[in-house]
């Protein structure tokens, strides 16, 4: 059985219509109109134990939404929302034991208090044995070098330090799902990089299930086998990256550089290339090829040019990951 | 159930240790609010004499040495809730409109006590020293005994105060899950503390019942205090009061339990 499960989970938030002025602020004491906005809209997925999935979406997607009401901060306005056997939001106290959770925009220590009183007290919250605690603060401290920021207050840390220490934090107790909103928001590339290599390994290495939302699509590339994209409260994709890649193919192309100057049109009528097929004459040593992964295999048009022509260099263009999502984004809109 | 009753005692201990821990990281500030704290009571403790001094009237039967008693007997519950309270006070703002209750809702802990455990306001406590001097005072002229079994009655009863006032605010702020306002109710609730100074008999019927019944502010200083004025009119009541007070804080507790179930977060 799934680890995680989602069956037509919607959630509706009513927004009341404010009027303006003070007299608008005395009918709305009495009267108040509202608009229903469906932020999460008849979603189903299941996640298994060991996943690492990216969630993702453009702002007001639903995203958080989403998280939210698996982390059990919200309760859905309907549907079936089941991890682990316990339903987040009735069974908060057994629940919360047995996930963590990182907002990126948002710490969970304590502002004012060095890191260490902060892990300390959480070690009392969810009573973690001693020994226990010890061994994993130890291996977390030097998986991600916290040892020189530990007796620092968390507001004096830079935002890449407080975000290792709140990922510490959410992992003391063992958790076996582990939630992260934009865990790497505003954060360096090393600080990114840090991030990314740590889960992959506590993902690999003590088998916990990550969800994480990102606005970074190269993470997700990075780290998630499987990707799930929002927008407008319904998922618009669950899958691999490379099945993504398949079903949305975009043009790909390749030039070519050349040894010696070209006549273009005579080319073109020597390699008789089906119509799908777009040449492009960059410059005087340079030609370029658009086509789809349907039309032909790169080999195939390669092996037709080199046949022709005395070639330098060969680069092929896939499209980006980014150039994909944002073209689910466009599509959905129109 | 007993387990998660002596966890949260437990943790109230360790919270209360981070919250000195934190204050000590701004020394100043916490020798400032000490200073500015007593100096405040100092001036409360002026005006008091200004008020009463010069007259020696009864209102309603009430001597002036009797009113005195229970002003300073309300200044200890009414000091406690401020100690351990004041977070109720940021529930509107801070965690509802802000979003902070995210994370309270991602602990294994009661939601109400992590809230009212992330504040605490010590300063507070200093105020009972004017409470003090006031009901020593008032004892003195009033040739008031006070035995062992009385202190214990009274250390009771301020806690009793303290729980009143709790439920009662801890309602009044989880309206704002409803309703999510920046300080709502609560402005215009505290102005009611006020009429607990007084002999609730002053006041006219509907004031006296809603002081008695619906917010019961008249259980926190002036029916305690009649037991201490060796008054015997109000007996029943103040057996009332440890009841009154359990009764507060548990619908309190009921209606922020419903509130919760309202919380509907923030964007991201």
């Amino acid at each position: 059985m799934a680890l995680i499960e989602v069956e037509n989970l919607n959630k509706v938030y009513k927004n009341f219509k404010r009027k303006e002025g003070l007299k608008g602020a005395l009918i709305n004491l009495f009267y108040r109109e509202h608009d229903e906005i469906r932020a999460v809209d008849d979603i189903s997925f299941s996640i298994n134990s060991g996943e690492l999935v990216g969630y993702i979406g453009p702002n007001g997607a639903g995203k958080s939404t989403t998280i939210k009401m698996l982390t059990g901060i919200l309760i859905p306005t309907s549907g079936r929302l089941v991890v682990n056997n316990l339903i987040p939001y009735k069974q908060r106290y057994d629940y919360t034991k047995q996930i963590g959770v990182v907002f990126g925009q948002r710490t969970q220590l304590w502002w004012d208090i060095p890191v260490i009183e902060s892990f300390k007290l959480l070690r009392k919250i969810y009573q973690i044995p001693k020994d226990i605690y010890d061994d994993r603060l130890s291996k977390f401290k030097d998986l991600l070098d916290l040892d020189p920021i530990l007796n620092i207050p968390v507001r004096k840390l830079s935002l890449g330090q407080r975000m290792r220490c709140d990922l510490v934090a959410s992992l003391l107790h063992n958790p076996s799902v582990l939630f992260l909103d934009e865990p790497t928001i505003g954060l360096d590339i090393i600080g990114k990089l840090s991030i990314r290599q740590f889960l992959e390994k506590i993902n690999r290495e003590l088998g916990i299930t990550i969800i994480l939302t990102t606005h970074d699509l190269k993470e997700i590339e990075a780290l998630c086998k499987r990707l799930i994209t929002i927008d407008h409260g319904k998922i618009l994709y669950d899958g691999d990256i490379d099945g993504l890649r398949n079903r949305y193919t975009l043009d790909r192309s390749i030039t070519f550089q050349l040894l010696e100057n070209f006549d273009f049109d005579n080319l073109k009528e020597k390699l008789n290339f089906n119509s799908d097929v777009k040449l492009e004459k960059l410059d005087q040593l340079r030609l370029k090829i658009n086509f789809s992964n349907e039309s032909l295999n790169p080999a195939k048009i390669i092996e037709n040019v080199i046949k022709e022509i005395e070639v330098n260099d060969i680069a092929i263009e896939e499209p980006s990951i980014e150039e994909i999502v944002g073209r689910i984004y466009s599509e959905r809109k129109s | 159930m007993i387990r998660r009753f002596f966890l949260h005692l437990d943790l109230a201990f360790a919270y209360l240790a981070q919250f000195m821990k934190t204050r000590m990281e701004y020394k100043a500030d916490l020798i400032l609010g000490l200073v500015t704290g007593l100096l405040f009571q100092l001036i409360t403790l002026v005006f008091i004499d200004v008020l009463f001094a010069k007259q020696s009237i009864t209102i309603n039967f009430w001597t002036k040495e009797q009113i005195l008693f229970i002003y300073g007997f309300s200044i200890f519950p009414l000091n406690l809730f401020f100690a351990f309270f004041p977070n109720l006070y940021n529930v509107g703002s801070l965690y509802i409109i802000e979003g902070n209750f995210d994370r309270i809702l991602l602990r294994p802990l009661n939601s109400l006590f992590q809230v009212l455990m992330e504040k605490v306001d010590i300063e507070s406590l200093i105020g009972m020293f004017v409470g003090g001097a006031i009901i020593c005072y008032a004892s003195g002229e009033l040739q008031l005994e006070w035995t062992i079994l009385r202190l214990i009655i009274f250390l009771l009863m301020i806690v009793c105060g303290m729980f009143i006032y709790g439920g009662v605010f801890t309602a009044v702020a989880a309206f704002s899950f409803w309703w999510p306002d920046r300080v709502g109710l609560m402005a215009p609730l505290f102005n009611m503390i006020t009429f607990g100074k007084y002999p609730v008999t002053i006041y006219n019927r509907l004031l006296q019942y809603i002081l008695m019944w619906i917010i019961p502010f008249a259980f926190v200083a002036f029916f305690p205090s009649t037991y201490f004025l060796n008054s015997t009119e109000f007996r029943n009541y103040v057996v009332l009061i440890p009841i009154v007070a359990l009764g507060s804080m548990t619908v309190g507790m009921i209606i922020w339990n419903l509130g919760t179930h309202h919380y509907e977060s923030t964007g991201s």
